[in-house]
Order: C-alpha cells, then structure tokens, then sequence
C-alpha cells in the first residue's frame, strides 16, 4: 500500500469518525426533545454499557467464550458495585477472584 | 450527581486510570496490528490519534491492502455505529455548553468516558466540561502511547494476568451507577443478555445490536407502564420509578 493511498484512508476514516462522534451532539443543539425522546435518550446509557460489559467480557473472534473464572469474577465485581457503588473496590476484588479462580479451576 | 467539592480534573484522572490501564492490552494488540498491516508504519499509527477507536481501527488495519477503500470505510462506519447512539445519549447535555466543546469534547467521545460520564450529566457546567477533558485526554494520550510502543516492541504483559478483564468488570459497575428508574433496569437486562447472545459476531457488532434490543426493551417497558398507570388512575401516568 503506498503512502498517498494509505494517507488517503487515514483521513476519510478521521473524518467518518469524527462524524459519526458529533452527529447528534451537533445536530441536536438547537432542537427542542419531546420529553419523552429524552426520556428514551436516558435508556442508551444502561443499555450500552451492559451489552458492551457482557460483549468484552464473553466475546472472541468468532464466538463466546464463557469460563467460570470470568463469570465468577463478574459476580464478584457485580455484587460490590450493588453493595458498595465503588468502581475500584469492585475491580480490587473481582481481579483477584479472576487469579485465584483461574489457578484454582484451570 | 458530581460532587463538586472534588476538583474535576483530579476526578476525572483518577476515575480514568483503571480504565487505562484495562486498555493497555487492547493498546498493544492494535500497534501489533498496526505493524503487521499493508500501511506503512507511521501512517498506520496515525489512526490512533484521528480515528480513537480500538476495534475500528483492528478492522481497517486488517482489511487495508486487501479491500477496496470502500469496504474499508463501511468497516469503520459499521464498527463505530454506536458512537451514533453515545452522541444521541450527551446531546442534552452538551447542549449546555460552548460551541467549542460541542466539536472537541464530541470528537474524543469513547465507551470508557461515555460511561464515566453518564452518571455526571447535569452537572455544573465548567465541572463537567473539566471532567470530561481529563478523563478523556488521558484516555486518548494513553491510546497514543500504548498503539505506538506495541508497534514497536510488541506485546509485554504476560497474558495470564487477563488485563484486559478489568474492562467488563468497571463496565458492570459503570452499568449498576447509571441505573436509576425500571426502564433503564429492563434496558440494561436485555442490554447485556442480547449482548452476551451476540458477543461471537465480528468487528464486536453484537455490542451495536445488545444496546438497540436493550433501549428497544426499555421504551416498549416505559410505553407499556405508562398506559398501565394510565388506565389504573384515569390520568396519564409516569414510569419514573426508582429501580
């Protein structure tokens, strides 16, 4: 692949990116919501986030991968962010519940 | 809501490192990727900084040399789709902020400050603003540095510490903090089932269809409660219970 031909991509693919980042931030600046679009903007986030949580989490090329250490170091991190609502304490706890459970298990 | 007796900066850096650090794996994969693809070395790296995006950028530095410019394009457009969703869910809030925000703070949109950011909206502004540029310039230095060394030295970390695992892990606690009425609960449910369904499709797209069927499930949930209070007191009701 030459320079100019690989220079050329990099900068369409910069510019789709930057569009797809901005579409709706800047599109949606000078509108009025309906209160219950923005009541359905709310749910993106959750939805999002558990997809992405289970995607990374199972996910690999071209399956899912599930293991017991990974379900049982979920389960772990889930139930301190329940408990406790404290992101580096439920990592500080899941990741030695993934260590032990995969020496333990594997 | 923040407290805004913590400096935003601090805050945002120190809620951004775990993140980091979880992202160094995936980093290193990219440079490795970056260094073995059909584009010249720099020009591959060059990514990083303009496209920010870890699985968009596998896919166009796996298909470039071999596809069209097209299919490579569509890759991206494909894997990035959900940014489309992140810009949807902060366009209320970035409402409230400058024009120059809008562009800059938009163009570093990722799924770690999206989710960092969330449980902040409706935050003074110029807080919110300062914590969203520190947890995401730190975000987008560290893609920088972690593509640029796996380029060049490759991958170091040894593998059975599952780095990486950090990541699902602070997005299950991320999820739990933005989870405040029944319709984001019922969202986040189906979310993270149709998630885990579809987690063996490629370019991660079954992140793209979890959160459609998740906020699908979630409207349908609140339509549904909000006729069902309707009909029980004769008026139109609310679905905005706490979770």
């Amino acid at each position: 692949m030459s320079v100019q031909s690989a220079l050329a991509l990099v900068a369409a693919a910069g510019v789709i990116a930057f569009g797809l980042r901005t579409s709706m931030i800047i599109g949606l600046a000078n509108v009025s919501l309906h209160p219950r679009i923005e009541r359905g903007l709310s749910y993106i986030g959750p939805a999002v986030l558990a997809s992405l949580a289970m995607n990374f989490a199972f996910g690999s090329a071209g399956g899912i991968s599930v293991h017991a250490p990974q379900v049982l170091a979920l389960i772990a991190g889930l139930g301190i962010a329940l408990w406790k609502r404290n992101l580096l304490l439920s990592l500080a706890v899941a990741m030695p519940v993934l260590w032990i459970s995969s020496a333990v298990l594997v | 809501m923040a407290d805004q007796n913590t400096s935003p900066v601090r805050r945002g850096i120190l809620d951004t490192l775990p993140l980091a650090l979880g992202a160094i794996p995936f980093g290193l994969v990219v440079g490795i990727a970056a260094a073995d693809s059909a584009m010249p070395p720099f020009v591959a790296w060059l990514l990083s900084p303009l496209i920010f995006a870890g699985a968009a950028q596998l896919g166009l530095l796996t298909v470039a040399g071999s596809a069209t410019m097209f299919a490579a394009l569509l890759t991206l457009t494909v894997v990035n789709a959900r940014h489309v969703m992140y810009s949807a869910a902060l366009a209320t809030e970035f409402k409230r902020h400058p024009r120059w925000f809008r562009w800059v703070g938009a163009s570093l949109i990722v799924d770690q400050n999206f989710a960092l950011a969330l449980p902040h909206i409706g935050a003074e502004p110029v807080w919110f603003r300062r914590y969203w540029m520190s947890a995401s310039l730190l975000m987008w230095f560290n893609w920088l540095v972690t593509t640029g060394v796996g380029e060049v030295v490759g991958g170091s970390i040894p593998s059975s510490w599952q780095i990486q695992f950090a990541i699902p892990i602070l997005f299950v606690g991320l999820t739990i903090s933005v989870v405040k009425t029944k319709p984001q609960l019922v969202g986040a449910m189906v979310g993270g089932i149709v998630g885990l369904a579809c987690a063996g499709f490629p370019d991660r797209l079954g992140i793209l269809i979890g959160a459609v069927a998740g906020v699908t499930a979630a409207v349908a949930f609140d339509y549904w409660s909000e006729n069902a209070a309707s009909k029980t007191s004769g008026a139109p009701g609310t679905c905005q219970e706490s979770a």
